[in-house]
């Protein structure tokens, strides 16, 4: 089946290996930069948006949707978009740290590959080349960690404007996972992304406090959603604790806030 | 007489408990006119006092009330404290035999809403600058923050539903047992391997004695109370409310410090009494009354009963508290028949698994309506209660209403705007009722 062209597959959370989807010869949506952040946003008035026939249509346009299963928001919104008749696939990531925990996130993460491989086969000469591909940031001076539940493409375009951005996830601090000629990728690429550096869940706060002390970055941002109760809980314990700057994004007050970190 | 002696009297409590009751007031905000209040208008005018079952159940909630502020006291003593969070199995916190095991911020805001209709003990999370949070979290973060119950020795906070909880152990700095299982998927076997990690992590910290015995208490009262929600659900005129057949299933989802004590003895007295009412054709409300059900009956916000009896609908049952019973595998262990036991409440399933065994259960009672809501500040229960909402009503043709409102923080629920809903949904009820009758009489002739 050649499918290039007409397949259109979207995604969201770092969980999900993006060149495994690139491989298979098929564009890959990140659905917060494709403006789909109400639906996983967590917030329940917002939530009820995807029932809003514009969204649910503008969905219809994916073969494939692709959304880890870390919190109850990730769930609460594959559970909706899979009762609109939506084609949703899991990437189970079971919330601990332990050896079983990872083995079914590798599990689900090879289910991932099986369905993909239904579309085509995949190019391993493409898979190799997208994990060893780094992506090039900015040299700046200010080093910016930012993190929260609503990343999207304005907010980093925004934000690289006044330095380098270091770390853009919402549950590990390093998004960019690169991997040069390995054996198996995909064993490679969990085992990064969870194991080493083990990754953190949203609420496992104080190891994200250590690892905002160990990437020492010059300023921390939180971009959350206005109902997000899970990071404003977070801001604050890590702003008492982190003694570093750390703000809240609001686009208006970028400014004043590089302005006092560069001070 | 003094409103504490009187209350308990009322609950049928030990009087002997009147010192420890007056503490337990003054520790969690409650005063001497609250008391008054309670015990000659709110408890009269909310409950079927008239039965000792239900007595002898708000008296098990008074007993806890009582529990919960001696916490310290037993710190002192060296008895070791075992907290534990909502939502979660309470039959593997009761295996610690030399422990103290208890849901206090759960059990806490039940005990507050259910006996006095009070929530002030909430302000002062908000001073901590806790707004917007769940009330359980909220009342936990205050509670213990303001030391009005001890850091524990360890908290078991499962975490498999709601993310926000653990959080607030991490701020509180409480040592935690978490678990964590894959979302949007059932895995038995996972989660059993999750919890028995789990309960021998809390074991080593607490260095008590285990014993699994008291597990199968749990399985003997599930029985008793769906059959107590058989007898009054098929009973007309309902002999009690929803609200209060929801009294009766606490213990299935929160640790009782007294385990059954009390709470089984009501049972066991609700069962005789409410078989007698049955039988006699007793009701707390008038013979065909309207019928709701609710995804979670709103028992913690005990003046909707009255409001809904006034234009004579009668609550009903939790969709929340189905139960859907899968064969027991040979020789599993406690913690594979607790997390079968966690998959068999709908709540935990998948959405599309959810709505299939919710519309089994409007189904097998009927209701004339269902409602649903009151969990907008909820990510877990609540995302996805609107499309619920809708599809439900689809699936079962019963009409169902959504209500914006707290399903545990009362200072938020504007109580005259629900009337106003609950009078709009009677009339529709009650049209919809009579155009059902004429096209009867009419196909009839």
């Amino acid at each position: 089946m050649n499918t290039f062209f007409t397949n259109k597959i979207a995604y969201y959370g770092s969980f999900v290996p993006v060149p495994y989807i690139k491989a298979v010869g098929i564009e890959a949506y990140n659905l917060f930069q494709e403006g789909h952040t109400s639906l996983l946003t967590g917030c329940n008035s917002i939530l009820q948006g995807i029932i809003r026939k514009a969204e649910l249509t503008s969905l219809s346009e994916y073969s494939l949707i692709i959304i880890q299963q870390t919190t109850v928001q990730e769930q609460a919104a594959a559970d909706l978009l899979e009762h609109f008749n939506l084609p949703v696939l899991r990437v189970v990531v079971p919330n601990n740290n332990n050896q079983y925990a990872f083995e079914y996130y590798l599990k689900s993460l090879e289910g991932m590959v099986a369905k993909l491989s239904n579309f085509n086969d995949i190019d391993l000469f493409i898979l190799k080349k997208e994990f060893a591909m780094k992506k090039s940031l900015p040299d700046r001076k200010v080093k910016i960690a930012v993190i929260g539940d609503i990343l999207t493409n304005s907010i980093y375009e925004n934000l690289s404007q006044y330095g380098e951005i270091l770390a853009m996830t919402d549950e590990g601090l390093f998004s960019q996972i690169v991997i040069e000629n390995s054996e198996n990728y995909l064993l490679d690429f969990a085992k990064q992304k969870f194991i080493n550096p083990p990754c953190v869940f949203a609420y496992s706060m104080q190891t994200r406090l250590e690892w905002f002390k160990k990437i020492n970055a010059d300023v921390y941002i939180y971009t959350f959603d206005k109902n997000s109760e899970i990071y404003e809980l977070e801001y604050s314990y890590i702003r008492a604790k982190l003694g570093k700057p750390i703000f809240r994004y609001s686009k208006d007050k970028l400014d004043s806030i590089f302005y006092e970190v560069k001070k | 007489m003094n409103p504490y002696i009187k209350l308990l009297e009322l609950l049928l409590v030990d009087r002997e408990k009147e010192e420890k009751l007056i503490f337990a007031c003054n520790t969690f905000g409650i005063n001497k006119s609250d008391v008054e209040f309670s015990v000659t208008t709110f408890i009269p005018n909310n409950y079927n006092i008239k039965y000792t079952g239900i007595r002898l159940a708000l008296g098990a909630f008074l007993n806890e009330f009582i529990e919960i502020s001696r916490l310290r006291e037993y710190k002192k003593q060296g008895k070791k404290l075992l907290y534990g969070a909502m939502p979660a199995r309470p039959t593997l916190y009761s295996c610690f035999c030399d422990a103290t095991a208890s849901f206090p911020d759960y059990m806490l805001i039940l005990c507050l809403n259910l006996l006095f209709a009070n929530n002030t003990l909430l302000d002062i999370s908000e001073k901590y600058g806790l707004n917007k949070h769940c009330a359980i979290n909220k009342l936990r973060y205050s509670i213990i923050k303001s030391e009005k119950i001890p850091v524990p020795d360890v908290m078991w906070n499962w975490g498999f539903g709601c993310d926000e909880s653990p959080k607030i152990d991490e701020v509180l700095e409480i040592n935690t047992v978490r678990g964590g299982i894959p979302r949007g998927e059932e895995n038995i076997a996972f989660m059993a391997k999750t919890l028995e990690e789990g309960f021998y992590e809390v074991k080593k910290i607490l260095k008590v004695n285990t014993s699994f015995d008291k597990a199968d208490i749990f399985s003997v009262y599930g029985m008793k109370i769906k059959w107590l929600q058989d007898i009054v659900l098929n009973s007309n005129p309902q002999i009690i409310s929803g609200n209060e057949l929801q009294l009766f299933w606490v213990p299935m989802h929160c640790a009782f410090i007294l385990g059954f004590e009390h709470i089984g003895r009501a049972i066991d007295t609700m069962l005789q009494e409410a078989k007698i009412a049955k039988d006699r054709k007793q009701g707390y409300i008038g013979k065909n009354a309207l019928k709701i059900g609710g995804y979670y009956m709103p028992y913690t916000i005990p003046g909707l009963n009255e409001i809904f009896k006034r234009y004579n609908i009668a609550t009903t049952f939790s969709l929340a508290n189905t139960i859907e019973v899968s064969k027991a595998e040979k020789n599993e262990n406690i913690f594979y028949k607790t997390a079968r036991q966690w998959y068999s409440v709908s709540d935990t399933q998948n959405f599309n698994i959810k709505i299939e065994r919710m519309a089994k259960q409007i189904e097998k009672y009927s209701p004339d309506a269902v409602i649903v809501g009151f969990f907008d500040f909820d990510k877990w229960v609540g995302a996805t209660q609107r499309v619920l909402k809708d599809s439900l009503s689809k699936k079962t043709n019963i009409p169902h209403f959504y209500f914006q409102g707290d399903f545990f923080d009362l200072r938020k629920n504007d109580m005259s705007k629900l009337e106003m809903q609950i009078e709009t949904i009677a009339s529709i009820l009650k049209e919809k009722t009579e155009t059902k009758k004429c096209l009867e009489e009419n196909s009839n002739e």
